[in-house]
Order: C-alpha cells, then sequence, then structure tokens
C-alpha cells in the first residue's frame, strides 16, 4: 500500500477551512475530484465529517483520524535522525521548512520535555542539502527527526521564535500520531478551536 | 484602524525614543509598547516583509530613587510634566514640535501628544502621582532585561505579564494595542515558557483581566488590525492560540 501522505492535505484543508465544496476541496490540494471525494466519503462513514452540498467537519472525531492517518504515515517511512546539540544550526542550511513534534509544542504551550524535534522540508531541497545536513551530527541517533516530505505542509507554516511551525491543526495531529504526549495533542487543537471560534 | 493610525504617528516616537534614551539611558529601561516592538520586529520583518507598528507612548521603568534625576533631564529635553507623564506636543502632518504657545493655533485634531510614561519601582511621597509596580521593581532587582541595539528592553516575560495584569484599567483603544503587543510577544520575541510560567506564579493575573484579554482576542476589530499587518486567517487564529496557552 503506497504511504497515504497526500492524503493528509484533504486533513489540512478541511483544518483551515470548512463549509467548502469537494471541488473546492479538490481545487485548494491539487488532488483529482474522485479520489478528494473517496476520502471525504470514507471521513463521512466514520463520523469525522458530514457532507450536505459543503463539507462540514466534527473535529472530535476528524483530529483522531487525522492522528491515526499520521500515525500510518509515521511508521511508513523513515525519517534522517541526526544527533544535532544546537538545533538552530539546521535554519543556516535549509530555509524552506516547518518544524513541528513536541519541540514546537514546547514553544507554544511548554509542557512536553520538547524532544524530538521534528522537521518537514521539501523532498527536492532534501536531496540538495542532503551532505550538508549529515555533517550536523552523528546519523542513527539523536532527536532531531528531518523528514522530506509533500512540500503542501509549507504552505500554512508560520513564525513562532524564529522558527518556522507547522500549523496547529497539523501540529496536534503530529503530537497525536507519536503517541506519549497525545493528550497535549488534543488539548491543543481545542485551543486552535476556541481562538478560531469554532468552539 | 489602529494599524495605519500608529504607522502614522511612531515616524515621531520611534526618533524621540533615540532622543530620550540618549539622555537618560543609564537610568532607565524600555517597557511598554515600544518594548514590543524591538522584542518581536526583527522576526516580524523577516516573516512579513514590514515593519511593526511601534507605539505612541514612551514607557520607561526607572527606580523611584532616580526619579528626580530623569524628571531634571526630561524637562531639560523639552517635556512639561503632567503627574506621572511628561509631554510634547507635535504637529502631526509637519511633524515639527510645538511649543505650548504655538499648538494653541492649530486645531486639536492637527496636534499629537507625545508622551513619556515612568513607571516605578516603589511608592513615592510627591505631590504628582506616580505609578509604581511590584514587578518593575522584580525586573531591577533581577536584572529581566536584554541589549538590543542600543536599547535595554524588559524580558519579554514580565513585559507580556505587565500587559496582562493592566488590561481591565486601560481604554478599548489601549486594550487593542495591548492584545496585539501580546500576540506578538508570544509568539515572536525570545519569551521563555519555564521563566514566564514562574513569573506568573509570583504574579499572578486576576481572572478578570485573563477574562477581558479573552474576549478582546475574540473580537473582529482584532483579526481586521492583524490582517493589516498582513496576517492571513490560519495565521491569525495560530497566533490567538499561542498566546491563550500563555493566559
Amino acid at each position: 500500500m503506497k504511504t497515504p501522505i497526500k492524503k493528509e492535505r484533504i486533513f489540512r484543508a478541511l483544518s483551515i477551512k470548512e463549509g467548502i465544496s469537494i471541488s473546492r476541496l479538490a481545487k485548494d490540494t491539487s488532488l483529482a475530484k474522485s479520489y478528494v471525494y473517496k476520502v471525504i466519503k470514507e471521513l463521512e462513514r466514520e463520523d469525522a465529517v458530514w457532507i450536505t452540498e459543503k463539507i462540514y467537519v466534527n473535529h472530535d472525531k476528524f483530529i483522531r483520524k487525522w492522528g491515526q492517518l499520521k500515525k500510518t504515515i509515521f511508521q511508513k517511512i523513515s525519517p534522517l535522525i541526526i544527533d544535532i546539540l544546537i538545533p538552530e544550526r539546521v535554519r543556516k542550511i535549509i530555509k524552506d521548512y516547518a518544524i513541528s513534534g513536541p519541540f514546537a509544542e514546547l514553544l507554544i504551550q511548554g509542557e512536553s520535555p520538547g524532544r524530538p524535534l521534528i522537521i518537514y522540508i521539501d523532498e527536492k531541497d532534501f536531496i540538495k542539502v542532503k551532505d550538508k545536513l549529515l555533517q550536523l551530527g552523528r546519523t542513527g541517533i539523536g532527536s532531531t527527526w528531518i523528514y522530506p516530505y509533500d512540500p503542501d505542509i509549507l504552505k500554512t507554516s508560520w513564525m513562532l521564535k524564529g522558527w518556522k511551525v507547522v500549523s496547529i491543526p497539523q501540529l496536534a495531529a503530529d503530537i497525536i500520531a507519536l503517541g506519549t504526549y497525545a493528550d497535549l495533542g488534543y488539548r491543543l487543537y481545542k485551543r486552535w478551536l476556541s481562538a478560531s471560534k469554532r468552539i | 484602524m489602529l494599524v495605519r493610525e500608529y504607522r502614522e504617528i511612531t515616524k515621531i516616537t520611534s526618533t524621540e525614543l533615540e532622543h530620550v534614551w540618549s539622555n537618560i539611558k543609564e537610568y532607565s529601561i524600555i517597557i511598554g509598547g515600544w518594548a514590543a516592538h524591538l522584542l518581536t520586529n526583527n522576526t516580524f520583518k523577516e516573516w512579513k516583509g514590514i515593519d511593526y507598528i511601534g507605539s505612541k507612548d514612551i514607557d520607561l521603568a526607572i527606580r523611584a530613587t532616580n526619579l528626580n534625576i530623569v524628571t531634571g533631564r526630561l524637562i531639560r529635553i523639552g517635556y512639561t510634566p503632567l503627574n506621572f507623564r511628561f509631554f510634547k506636543i507635535y504637529h502631526r502632518e509637519t511633524k515639527r514640535p510645538l511649543s505650548i504657545e504655538e499648538s494653541n493655533k492649530y486645531p486639536i485634531y492637527e496636534l499629537f501628544y507625545l508622551f513619556v510614561d515612568l513607571i516605578l519601582d516603589q511608592k513615592v511621597k510627591k505631590e504628582a502621582t506616580f505609578f509604581s509596580d511590584p514587578l518593575i521593581k522584580f525586573v531591577l532587582d533581577n536584572e529581566l532585561w536584554l541589549n538590543i541595539g542600543k536599547f535595554k528592553v524588559i524580558r519579554p516575560e514580565p513585559l507580556l505579564l505587565t500587559k496582562l495584569k493592566i488590561i481591565n484599567q486601560r481604554e478599548q483603544e489601549k486594550r487593542i494595542k495591548d492584545i496585539l503587543d501580546s500576540l506578538f510577544i508570544a509568539s515572536l520575541s525570545p519569551l521563555q515558557i519555564t521563566l514566564y510560567k514562574e513569573l506568573k506564579e509570583l504574579y499572578p493575573i486576576p481572572e478578570e483581566n485573563r477574562k477581558t484579554a479573552l474576549k478582546i482576542l475574540r473580537q473582529r476589530q482584532i483579526d481586521l488590525e492583524l490582517a493589516d499587518l498582513r496576517l492571513t486567517k490560519p495565521e491569525i487564529n495560530n497566533l490567538k492560540t499561542a498566546l491563550t496557552s500563555l493566559i
């Protein structure tokens, strides 16, 4: 089975803009309408969304489902793991990136120990900077995990204390997927819903 | 719109900040809106390609024991004392300073009163009323400041707390500005959450202030002001989440 990385685009888009049509969702995610329809029907069967003319989100189930999907993705792809003492050094090598995981959570809520630091980078850029990244520290151990990933994840990034961070719903889904601090991910998502006036 | 108005005025206050600072730097640290600007502007500019909005007033924290020296120097450089505030009058359009006599020739809407506010570390017995704040005393006693360029600026953790602790005593426009500043302090400044939480335990935010801050965060005007600062809706929601987790 293919790793469902592109499927995550649908979750990202719906977390930001609900109340949109399947055609609009297909356009926003640059995915085939038939594929989007299939995924949305699957989400509807699990009560994570409901469809009228537009798609609406049942946030409790939606974030759980997103966390499960992300867990599957994390199990199927391997990051480049590096032991870097000063994570800020990565920023000198890669300009287009977005961080996630407990490190990003620590910057926002300050409740996790801040490890690991997940860094997403466009697959194409990764090839260009891989050698430089390998020089930063020992590989295969450590708590900086670099994922060459779908560049769509970078589109909704924002600035936080000098870092580019994935959108908060994405961060919540990633933390839930990692398992250990799942409760912090749910709490973060709730805060985000409240800040977005959705609850 | 508050952001637009501040942009117009900030040209005057930023020049004046440099002037005031060069005269009393050994006695004060910058707090308030200019502190928020100095702590966040580099990252904000890198992100959005424009400057943050500065401040209309210049707020400074000083030791009560230095009040006479600072007052003397502010008067010497043209400020008129008015309780804990010191002011200069500017013509809004020409950005020229005016004497009180000259200012009488212009309608009030053409004038801008630039205030320097002094906040003390402890109460003083004076005819004029000066505000003091135990948190400011803690900041001065423990050197909780950062050197940014030539300025000495209060650290982001106590700055955020001071903004949230006074929000209920502020009028609406200042509340909006305080919340804008707080959003950027929470996300763009080098704020250390552990230090912030420790300070918050020592100097708690009153529950009614917390409620006021959350209420203002949900007001449409905040979204409009942030949109004026080139933030998209998802970015606004991310910033709000970061601040609410600290309130």
